[in-house]
């Protein structure tokens, strides 16, 4: 009697429970769905050569506290010049007999005068779309997919992404792990002709798209240090393998005997690249609630390339709602080992002698280089939502060629929208 | 006379991590208050991660650190 008693105790209570869960469960849901729309306009502007104009529009759907989809358009239109790679020459236009009309090339057949600029100037766009699922699973595991596809008057690419995450520790330690991959399709409006071939040999239609494997693979542990600090520490590494020209450079060959005579080539860069690298992020909020991150990369390939990054960035508050962020970012890499700003034989002297390189580029981006980044950043918050603006200057230094430095300014807005429901 | 030097400084360590240990405390469950803000996240802003990397990619030769994936791009 005394247990029948107890159980319809037990069970009035677990009615009652239930009744009063039901309801702050379907709350609890309705508070944290959520979603958060991104807007954001960027001006990328480099002295004298390239101008980039990118709006974005990203949104974020908390479904519930297990599932957040993800999705954002890029849009963005490249308009100026960039480094053909070509050497400056002794006269205004490098010129040469060609058979073909290609980029630059004035008159058409096999009269006509090719003319190589060393500042190339060009027009693309671009539109990309990149969707992702974070699936959360008994609050302690993580897995996010992804996919990303990117079209641009010259490059398609096709892209997914998946990561596991694992919080342990009472959640002071989180393991990730990811991996991603990319098919991308290489064009040209001049076409992907000969790597290493003599534009003069180009032959008008005769040439295919390049195609490209991109894939990458990563560790990381998260780790909570105390209240007001925490630490990654990450590795990831990756290959790529496939046509890694880029169709638009070309690499002048000057003869020995008469320097001013120029022949220009198509680059050519190893078919395959294996990469490397160890991230460091540290983020530290003081007593007074300003927020310091530090991030510290090392990198390196195959190719000879290796690079240390440093990037900080102070996050100085302004009250409750705004704030004024300095970051610094210096950036050091060496030469790919093929580099060269143009190659050198004697042509002149052995008609026969044309045995170019295996590979040669002289893209300023293979060259050795410092590059310094300096920028200011400034938010605030309010009943529509959140909104920073920033303005950096970036000035890279290279050792080799005419157009081995650069000075660019960035400037960004970005606008967070939150409906809540 | 080694060993008792290596024992000796056997004990210090693991004395001087016992005192670390006690020292060091984590932060409780209910203390993530401060880590659980935006501005606390690792990476910082993702649109404006997102944008730098795009264009440190762009203009330098070295790509992959904090990200994995992201899709490639004819710009580099």
């Amino acid at each position: 009697m005394q247990l029948t008693r107890k159980k319809s105790i037990a069970d009035a209570l677990a009615i009652a429970t239930c009744s009063l869960l039901a309801p702050i469960t379907e709350n609890a849901y309705a508070v944290d769905e959520d979603i958060d729309l991104d807007l954001s306009f960027l001006e990328y502007h480099e002295n004298r050569r390239v101008r980039v104009r990118e709006m974005d529009v990203g949104a974020k759907w908390i479904y519930d506290e297990d599932n957040i989809f993800s999705g954002k358009i890029i849009t963005d239109a490249i308009t100026g010049s960039t480094p053909s790679g070509a050497l400056t020459p002794p006269t205004k236009t490098a010129t040469l007999t060609s058979p073909s009309g290609v980029s630059g090339a004035s008159g058409s057949g096999g009269s006509s005068r090719l003319q190589i600029r060393p500042l190339e100037g060009f027009v693309d766009r671009r539109v990309a779309l990149a969707a992702n699922w974070e699936r959360t699973y008994n609050r302690i595991y993580r897995a996010n997919v992804g996919a990303v596809f990117s079209n641009e008057d010259d490059y398609q690419s096709y892209g997914g992404s998946a990561t596991v995450a694992y919080d342990l520790n009472q959640k002071l330690t989180t393991l990730e792990a990811g991996i991603g991959y990319s098919y991308d399709f290489v064009g040209s409006v001049v076409g992907v002709h000969k790597e290493l071939g003599n534009l003069a040999d180009d032959i008008p239609g005769d040439y295919n798209d390049g195609e490209k494997e991109i894939f990458d693979w990563g560790l990381s542990v998260t780790q909570i240090i105390t209240r007001r600090s925490v630490v990654k520490v990450g590795y990831s590494s990756g290959s790529v393998q496939g046509y890694l020209s880029d169709p638009y450079k070309v690499i002048t060959l000057v003869d020995k005997v008469d320097p001013s005579a120029f022949t220009y080539f198509h680059e050519k860069r190893p078919n395959s690249r294996s990469r490397r690298s160890i991230n460091f992020d540290f983020n530290q909020e003081r007593e007074d609630n300003d927020v310091v991150n530090v991030y510290y990369r090392y990198y390196w390939d195959t190719w000879g390339i290796s690079s240390h990054t440093v990037d900080a960035r102070y996050r100085h508050e302004l009250g409750n709602t705004r704030y004024l962020q300095p970051h610094v970012r210096v950036y050091r890499q060496s030469a790919a080992n093929f580099f060269t700003p143009y190659l050198r034989q004697a042509k002149g002297e052995d008609p026969d002698g044309d045995t170019p390189p295996a590979y040669a580029s002289a893209d300023n981006r293979l060259d050795t280089m410092v590059s310094y980044t300096v920028g200011i950043k400034y938010g605030l918050s309010g009943s529509l939502g959140k909104f920073f603006a920033r303005f950096e200057m970036m000035r890279q230094i290279g050792s080799q060629g005419d157009y081995r430095n650069l000075t660019a300014e960035i400037l960004q807005f970005v606008w967070t929208l939150d409906f809540k429901k | 006379m080694k060993s008792l030097f290596c024992a000796a400084l056997a004990t210090l360590l693991l004395s001087g991590c016992a005192e670390l240990q006690a020292l060091y405390q984590p932060p409780q469950p209910w203390e993530r208050d401060l880590l659980a803000r935006d501005k606390m996240s690792i990476g910082g802003n993702a649109v404006e991660a997102g944008t730098d990397d795009h264009i440190f990619f762009s203009k330098e030769a070295s790509s992959i650190g904090r990200n994995i994936g992201g899709g490639g791009c004819g710009c580099n």
